[in-house]
């Protein structure tokens, strides 16, 4: 008895201080509650019932089966003192009372014992409401954070959508590949998940759908239902409704306001739920098997076992782990061992507070300020590398010294850019999903087949490819993929392949996205284009300009409605959305045979590969990726058209020359008539020279946002921070040559005649941040796409000449 | 400094805080002769005079970038925007860096002005509104007027100053 007594005021003492979140203690409380019943001394049924009783409650509080914890803990206070009043102080069963919410008091209750003399419970068992209440609108989906933990919500949403992920990609394998029980084990372990730590945040709509899935995909790991075809689906829309109320979630957690579910829960919780009635079984318990899990993962029992023990069991009710005790399986320790464990460990994924194993979050603030301070870093490095008051010390140890810090630095900044690095998985999978669902709504036979998805890439890529992949997968699979009867009938094979690749060549990433469908026709696109007056009719045109047509605002839809190929629903905003990571897109199509999209992207956005030029004393950047090449440039190569206009002569093809320094108006340094370098850069299709005054060699230098206050120059793209610490002017390819491409040609036409001068007939004092519609219409190509900065410059020209 | 000694830290009024805006401390510069005040809040710090990168084809006000410690910021010259010729970089030129709001977000710029000079606290009995001059002087610029112990104080809303550069200024600029 002595024994007993003591373990009840340990357990008293132990329920005083403990939090309901304190899952650790709380396992503990419940391993003294399982051992207090098995002291001999207590004689009194009604104690050893409420004894049960309160491990139950405790396991429940632990495995968030209930909603108000902290009332749960008030019940059990209540009840250690009816306890205390059995055990310690050998009071009558008539003289103690449980409290109701205790659930015996009911329970004898129905069984028509006379002891029981406890109002009848209308407060109901506090768990299972989930299960219990069948009707959805009984229920309430309203999330307010009015007192909840905001910051663990916060981490909650991410983490579920994490989980989320897995269960979709485990779900879509599942389809396709072998080793089924461990993806619908892994499926159910993100379910689980979420509906622990929903539950924990008392996200009620969250958890119920979880909860709800989760015992779909018990059914699944017990054989009960295949998790296939339809129940597969409904697994997914379970995992879309869990991402909407994640997403109402989050938004109720910025705004404040309450977020109710109610509407994104109800169909998918609809069909669970008459899914969950129609297997002949009841859906089994499904917080038990997770001990289990536990147990047999450390070793202490084998599956054969539990599976005996669940057999054995005369209690259905019974909670695995009693069971296992019950037989003399498992001794109660291990239980509550592992059964604190569990909840360890689902604390530490919830709460995300202590080491998780392998990754560390960091805030992405963080991570870009470190990576900045770095740069600024490599900066100093190469200041007091190349001072030339320390280099000229000719120390050898000085020397050494700078090597070493040149080495280190190099190093970190390396490591710094592998930390903004991502595998393009997470994407991939994303499209996968798309691509099976769109198969099921079209008809359409696709295999999509996805190569490289470990290709690293940097994470501000990462955010800005998902859209333009998506875009153009399923544009491939709308209009490029043709129906499986048009497809048999020209001899391809049923099923269409659309092939998504991801590598790294030469420092830059490239996605492809091929199909084996009916290719893009040109004569189409032409005639379209020609209509549309974008092109001339008769002239001669690449296939390359042909294709790029489909890039051109509204072009799509207007093809559409005509139906033409189809392709290119918003490939404008794709090819804005490539322009806009300093990517380029090129098309390759053979009518019937298929159409391939190559994307070539920087590895980063934050740096900025360039050849660093001067003009003028100023030094200016110019991308790599576009820089085509760079040569001499002697005065013979140059033609000029009506003594203004220079074009070079670069291997039969003629290009516009545009001499910066005039154009951009500077007037420092030596005004050299013989500029002599040439740099030919391009932009799609369309080429041009820049003339500069000196080319100071490759640089790899930090991009700099210029902020809103220039975002008129839309020459410039941004500034990339030197060597020296001073700023020089990324010159943006695009801006210079104009966003159109269409009207290259007519820079060969060369309309621009003397008489264009009266056209532009500005006001001479205007700057650059003028609009001046009226001048779009007749002027050449350059002006026209030109920043209107230009206009005045060509102006002055004309106005000197 | 020289300049400091023309005004005295003002240490006489203690009268009870105005709920109006407009009082509290001003960092104080010079440009030219005439002195000019922009709220001590929005200043994050002063620089001496660095190596600006210039932006062609940029309205005259507009001096350049920097290059402060990792991020770029516009300079602009404030004698020019306001057309009082351009500045000659002595030993006193520095630039005041301000935190402004541009579009709902926090911007830093730099403004270029002939010296700092002090930080003063000014009480809104010391401001008067500025007057109307007519169509040649653009009054939405300037908060107050501020009189501190006869000298007169030009107080700018700087935010208005530096982020109406695109086109409020231009606009005034191409009517003349």
């Amino acid at each position: 008895m002595a024994k007993a007594e003591k373990t009840i005021e340990k357990i008293a003492a132990e329920l005083i201080m403990v939090e309901a979140d304190d899952l650790p203690a709380l396992a503990s409380i419940h391993e003294d509650f399982i051992q207090l019943k098995g002291c001999k001394g207590i004689k009194s049924t009604l104690a050893l019932e409420g004894i049960k009783a309160c491990a139950d409650l405790v396991e429940k509080i632990v495995l968030n089966d209930v909603e108000d914890k902290a009332g749960a803990l008030k019940i059990l206070n209540n009840s250690i003192v009816s306890l205390q009043a059995l055990i310690r102080d050998h009071r009558d069963q008539s003289e103690v009372k449980f409290p109701a919410e205790l659930g015996i008091n009911k329970e004898k209750g129905k069984k028509g014992d006379p002891s029981s003399t406890g109002e009848t419970s209308n407060v109901g068992n506090e768990a299972k409401t989930a299960e219990e209440n069948d009707s959805i609108d009984e229920e309430s989906y309203v999330i307010d954070f009015t007192d909840a933990d905001t910051d663990l919500t916060a981490e909650f949403i991410n983490e579920a959508r994490e989980h989320c992920t897995t269960a979709e990609q485990m779900l879509m394998d599942l389809e396709t590949g072998e080793d089924k029980d461990d993806k619908i084990n892994a499926i159910f372990r993100s379910f689980h998940t979420i509906k622990g730590a929903a539950g924990f945040l008392d996200l009620r709509p969250i958890m119920t759908v979880a909860h709800e899935c989760e015992t779909l995909l018990d059914l699944g790991r017990k054989g009960t239902v295949s998790i296939e075809g339809p129940i597969a689906d409904i697994v997914f829309d379970s995992i879309d409704t869990l991402r909407q109320l994640l997403q109402g979630t989050e938004e109720a957690l910025s705004s404040g306001s309450p977020f109710d579910g109610r509407t994104a829960v109800s169909s998918v919780l609809l069909t669970l739920r008459n899914i969950l009635k129609n297997p002949s079984e009841t859906p089994p318990e499904v917080s038990g098997g997770r001990i289990g899990d536990r147990l047999i993962d450390s070793g202490i029992v084998s599956q054969s076992q539990i599976d005996i023990a669940i057999e054995k069991r005369e209690d259905p009710d019974e909670k695995l782990g009693e069971t296992l005790i019950k037989q003399n399986i498992v001794p109660a320790k291990a239980v509550a061992q592992a059964l604190r464990q569990q909840q360890r460990s689902k604390q530490d994924k919830t709460v995300g507070g202590t080491a998780v194993k392998e990754m560390v979050k960091i805030d992405t603030e963080r991570l870009d300020r470190m990576i900045d301070t770095i740069g600024e870093l490599v900066i100093a490095e190469s200041m007091v590398g190349q001072d030339e008051e320390i280099i000229s010390q000719v120390s050898h140890k000085v020397i050494r010294n700078i090597g070493h810090l040149n080495k280190i630095t190099r190093e970190l900044q390396e490591m710094g850019m592998a930390m903004r690095l991502l595998p393009v998985k997470g994407t991939f999978q994303k499209l996968a999903r798309a691509v099976r669902d769109m198969t099921r709504k079209s008809g359409k036979k696709v295999d999509l087949q996805l190569y490289g998805e470990d290709t690293e890439v940097d994470r501000s890529i990462i955010e800005l490819i998902g859209d333009p992949l998506m875009h153009m997968i399923r544009n491939a699979m709308d209009h490029g993929v043709e129906k499986p009867s048009d497809r048999t009938a020209v001899g391809k094979p049923e099923t269409g392949t659309v092939t998504l690749k991801a590598y790294h060549k030469g420092g830059k990433v490239y996605f492809d996205i091929e199909d084996d469908g009916k290719g893009l026709d040109k004569d189409k696109i032409l005639a379209k284009a020609i209509e549309k007056k974008l092109v001339e009719p008769g002239k001669e045109l690449t296939d390359q300009e042909i294709f790029k047509m489909i890039f051109q605002p509204g072009f799509s839809t207007a093809a559409k409605v005509t139906d033409i190929s189809g392709r290119g629903v918003g490939m404008d905003v794709v090819k804005k959305n490539i322009d806009a990571m300093r990517g380029h897109l090129d098309i390759e199509s053979e009518l019937g045979k298929g159409t391939k999209f190559s994307m070539k992207l920087p590895l980063t956005l934050a740096i900025i590969e360039g050849l660093l030029v001067s003009i003028a004393d100023e030094k200016f950047i110019i991308p790599t990726l576009s820089v085509v090449k760079s040569l001499s440039l002697t005065p013979d190569m140059i033609t000029t058209i009506a003594g203004r206009d220079e074009l070079i002569n670069l291997r039969g093809e003629m290009l516009p020359l545009l001499r910066t320094r005039r154009i951009f108006g500077l007037t420092k340094g030596e005004i050299d008539n013989t500029e002599n370098t040439v740099v030919v850069v391009e932009d799609g299709a369309r080429k041009l020279g820049i003339v500069v005054d000196k080319l100071l060699g490759q640089r790899q230098t930090v991009i700099k946002s210029l902020g809103s206050t220039f975002s008129e120059q839309k020459w410039i793209s941004g500034g990339a921070i030197l060597s020296d610490g001073n700023i020089g002017l990324i010159i943006d390819v695009g801006g210079v040559l104009g966003l159109s491409e269409i009207v290259s040609d007519e820079l060969f036409q060369n309309e621009l005649t003397s008489d264009k001068a009266g056209e532009i007939s500005l006001d001479l004092s205007e700057k650059a941040a003028l609009e001046e519609p009226e001048l779009a219409e007749n002027e050449e190509a350059i002006i026209k796409n030109e920043d209107e900065s230009l206009v005045d410059d060509i102006e002055e020209e004309l106005v000197g000449a | 400094m020289a300049h400091t000694a023309e005004l005295t830290v003002d240490s006489g009024s203690t009268g009870s805080e105005t709920t109006v805006s407009r009082s509290g401390k001003y960092l104080t510069f010079r440009l030219d002769n005439e002195e000019y005040g922009l709220e001590i809040l929005k200043v994050r710090e002063i620089i001496g005079l660095m190596d600006i990168t210039s932006v062609p084809k940029t309205p005259d006000f507009v001096r350049g970038i920097i290059n402060l410690r990792g991020s770029v910021i516009p300079v602009l010259d404030l004698k020019k925007k306001f057309e009082m010729g351009a500045i000659e970089d002595t030993e006193e030129t520095c630039v005041i860096v301000v935190e402004v709001s541009l579009g709902g977000k926090a911007v830093m710029m730099g403004t270029i002005v002939d010296a700092v000079s002090e930080v003063l606290d000014i009480k809104e009995d010391e401001i008067e509104d500025a007057p109307a001059f007519g169509t040649n002087v653009n009054t939405r610029f300037i908060l107050g007027i501020g009189k501190v112990k006869d000298e007169v104080k030009i107080l700018l809303d700087i935010d208005e100053v530096l982020t109406s550069t695109d086109v409020a200024m231009l606009e005034d600029l191409s009517k003349k």
